[in-house]
């Protein structure tokens, strides 16, 4: 149930990649969905999860970038492990936490692709800071807003039930 | 599941990125990447798709609200023009009334047929188009107009097209009138803009003066517009050099209206005083 999930929310990610690039120019520079999709999935999952989720998402991400192929799906997926292994020590609950997290998630992925990048292609155009500053700030910022979205469906989804449940034994009696 | 076991499953996941990435080279043999491509591609287009149906759909109501208030000014001036039209029509009748009280004919210019412009030659040094005259032959000299003025003359014609030396042409004149003082001049093309010749310098010319067909060429009636004045200067002797902006716009004619009455009939023209042909005319004409 997990893993459909997670290819449901990848295949939504890539709606919004497609629409996003196709609106906005400077879309798929400054805004990561499918990292978004990776950190979101491990802060809920366990870590082998969080592993399989980096790689979809990084995978669904490369079909879209014209570089090598695996580069996101390989910093994806280090991300997500090392994000899933940070909410296992600390208890990341808090929208700013959030934030925080995904504001240090977009930085290592940057990180990373730029190390494989400069491995595997020497001379290859690395990414600005000014793309970095533009990951890191809609990262942080989606991913919050994002989770305070979520925090407010589930507890929407809760009192729903909670009344649903009184209302039926109410009926019972 | 303990640490060990996390730190195996994540170093041979990234071992498995690290294999693909070095069959970058070999890119065909990819299965994956094609694999997800397949399976991508479609929905991202399908995405766009959708983004652009509904773009257009709302493109098209805007249009239908565009459309609704142009109608809405076409109407109004479709009435505006009914009204002068009426106006026009007792102006007419009673023009009618007086050429037939002094027996004054005018020469009709309404009789035209509309013919396609299906070549427009304006890069070599003639400038001329080609029309498309149907079932209708043109001749020679006959005159071709649109609504807003004279575009040129007949060069040759053919069963079907007929070649239109335009008036902006360097081997093009007309003989023309400022409308204004209705002093006559000599008008030709220069290539792009036209030249009145012969206009005296005691004749006080002003930029903005609309200049009309004279009607003396034997070619072209009296009143087409040719154009307007744009700039007046010093001309050599005692002539003015006055340059006038086509009326007509030449880059962008579809469609032309050919005057089909001749203005001089070319027997006329042609026969000679005092000679057969010009008895035999006299005698015709009554």
């Amino acid at each position: 149930m997990r893993f459909f999930r997670l290819i449901l929310a990848t295949l939504l990610g890539v709606g919004i990649h497609a629409l996003g690039s196709d609106l906005i120019p400077w879309f798929s520079s400054a805004v990561d969905v499918f990292l978004i999709l990776a950190v979101y999935h491990s802060l809920d999952n366990s870590v082998a999860s969080s592993v399989a989720g980096g790689t979809v998402t990084g995978l669904a991400r490369d079909v879209f970038s014209g570089g090598f192929y695996g580069l996101h799906g390989f910093a994806n997926t280090l991300v997500a492990y090392l994000t899933a292994s940070i909410q296992q020590r600390l208890v990341i609950q808090q929208p700013l936490q959030v934030g925080l997290m995904l504001v240090l998630a977009s930085a290592a992925q940057l990180a990373v692709l730029a190390g494989l990048q400069s491995l595997l292609l020497p001379g290859a155009e690395l990414p600005t800071s000014g793309t970095l500053l533009a990951r890191m700030a809609t990262g942080g910022g989606l991913g919050t807003a994002l989770y305070l979205i979520e925090r407010r469906a589930r507890f929407s989804l809760e009192q729903w039930r909670e009344q649903r449940r009184r209302r039926l034994s109410i009926v019972d009696r | 599941m303990n640490g060990r076991f996390q730190l195996l499953l994540l170093g041979s996941v990234l071992l498995g990125h690290l294999v693909l990435l070095s069959t970058h080279e070999e890119a065909d043999e990819n299965a994956l990447e094609r694999g997800m491509l397949q399976l991508i591609s479609p929905l991202a287009h399908g995405v766009v798709q959708v983004k652009d149906g509904v773009i257009g759909f709302s493109d098209s109501v805007k249009l239908a609200g565009q459309l609704r208030v142009e109608n809405a000014d076409l109407r109004a001036e479709n009435e505006s023009l009914r009204r002068q039209l009426a106006t026009l029509h007792g102006v007419e009748e009673e023009l009618e009334r007086i050429s037939q009280a002094s027996r004054y004919k005018r020469f009709e210019t309404n009789s035209v047929f509309v013919a396609d412009v299906v070549y427009v030659d304006d890069s070599s040094w003639l400038r001329t188009l080609v029309l498309y005259t149907g079932e209708v032959r043109a001749r020679r000299n006959q005159p071709v107009t649109t609504a807003e003025g004279l575009v040129g003359r007949v060069a040759l014609a053919t069963e079907r097209y007929a070649k239109v030396l335009l008036l902006n042409d360097r081997a093009s004149s007309a003989s023309a009138m400022i409308k204004r003082s209705r002093r006559r001049g000599m008008l030709r093309g220069d290539g792009e803009q036209l030249i009145l010749d012969n206009i005296p310098m005691l004749e006080r010319v002003m930029p903005g003066d609309q200049v009309v067909t004279a009607g003396i060429d034997g070619v072209f009636p009296r009143g087409i517009p040719l154009g307007e004045v744009v700039r007046v200067r010093d001309g050599q002797e005692l002539f003015h050099h006055i340059e006038v902006k086509p009326a007509v716009d030449f880059a962008h004619l579809d469609q032309v209206y050919v005057l089909k009455e001749e203005t001089v009939p070319a027997a006329i023209k042609e026969a000679e005083p005092g000679s057969e042909e010009a008895r035999v005319l006299e005698a015709e004409g009554g």
